[in-house]
């Protein structure tokens, strides 16, 4: 699916800038002469292929166009900051606050290698996404159930964010422990906090 | 000086002798020393579009800290880093009560609200190795 929505951004945007620098060619006389956007067009419109071709590049980019807007509605908007009122006035977070407190709480599972929180807004509020990178031999199903607790609990006790609609735990990748031995003695002498919750 | 900046801020029980105007920089800095004496607080930050509409003179501010007069009440902006550990909601609380509390006190100028925009938050040093 990103793969795809890559795709179409990188297209329309293609599309987009070819677009632009025709109409700005515009302003130079020497390029567009009255005669030859006249030919152009009239070549392109007396031609059945042409006309074809024009025609589904078209349906293609306002398909695109839908595509990349009904995206954006589906799955979220980003957001920068996440804000809520108090008595005295308004409270914001920064996103990037709590990204770094997400990964801070995936740091005390020695089970994750990484994770990459995304913070997006919802329909019936925020959705935090992580993108996991865990150890061999952890057992995801526990882990997963563990992270969504922490993720939750501490939004609520230290952000104060009590809209957390959903927290989404996508297991990226498996890094076997033979390849990370270094890495893997640092996490055999951490404290485990896992047990604690 | 004929008329009345919009910087400026019209002190209560001053009409009677003459006007007296507090500066906007002078609550920025009286809400400075209040926040230097909330524990939890890593750092006053200044955020990009702050710092564009600082320049631009639509606000001033130390810091960190912004002010604006509306209406003859006054709105601060707070922009800070917190450290690691503290909870959001009860340090937010208390540095808009305080400054609420200590702006009044000083100026006798009522203050409409105090947001605060957690920027960041300082992490405890052994993690930021690892990263």
């Amino acid at each position: 699916m990103k793969f795809i929505s890559g795709l179409f951004k990188l297209i329309y945007t293609f599309a987009a800038l070819l677009l632009g620098l025709v109409m700005a060619s515009f302003l130079i006389s020497g390029l567009t002469e009255k005669d030859y956007v006249h030919k152009l067009v009239d070549a392109a419109f007396n031609n059945s292929n042409t006309r074809l071709y024009i025609g589904l590049s078209g349906i293609f980019l306002a398909a695109s166009s839908l595509f990349i807007i009904l995206g954006g509605i589906l799955t979220g908007k980003p957001v920068r900051s996440i804000a809520y009122n108090n008595p005295e006035g308004e409270v914001t977070v920064s996103v990037k606050t709590i990204q770094d407190l997400i990964e801070k709480a995936g740091s005390e599972f020695k089970e994750i290698k990484s994770i990459n929180p995304h913070v997006k807004k919802g329909k019936n509020g925020i959705i935090i996404s992580l993108r996991t990178y865990i150890w061999e031999g952890a057992n995801v199903p526990i882990i997963a159930q563990q992270l969504q607790k922490v993720v939750k609990e501490r939004s609520l006790a230290i952000l104060g964010l009590d809209n957390i609609s959903s927290v989404e735990v996508n297991i990226s990748k498996i890094i076997p422990k033979k390849n990370t031995k270094g890495n893997q003695d640092i996490f055999d002498n951490s404290e485990d906090y896992s047990d604690e919750l | 000086m004929t008329g009345k900046s919009a910087d400026d801020i019209t002190a209560a029980g001053g009409k009677s002798l003459g006007e007296t105007k507090i500066h906007n920089d002078v609550i920025a800095t009286i809400a400075g020393i209040a926040l230097a004496d909330i524990k939890g607080i890593a750092a006053l930050s200044t955020g990009f579009v702050d710092g564009i509409t600082g320049m631009l003179g639509r606000k001033h501010s130390e810091k960190g800290i912004q002010v604006e007069s509306i209406d003859n009440s006054l709105v601060l902006d707070i922009s800070i880093t917190i450290e690691y550990g503290v909870k959001i909601p009860d340090i937010a609380l208390e540095i808009q009560q305080k400054i609420k509390e200590r702006v009044e006190k000083l100026t006798g100028n009522k203050v409409k609200s105090v947001n605060v925009c957690i920027q960041g938050i300082k992490l405890p040093e052994n993690l930021q190795k690892e990263e």
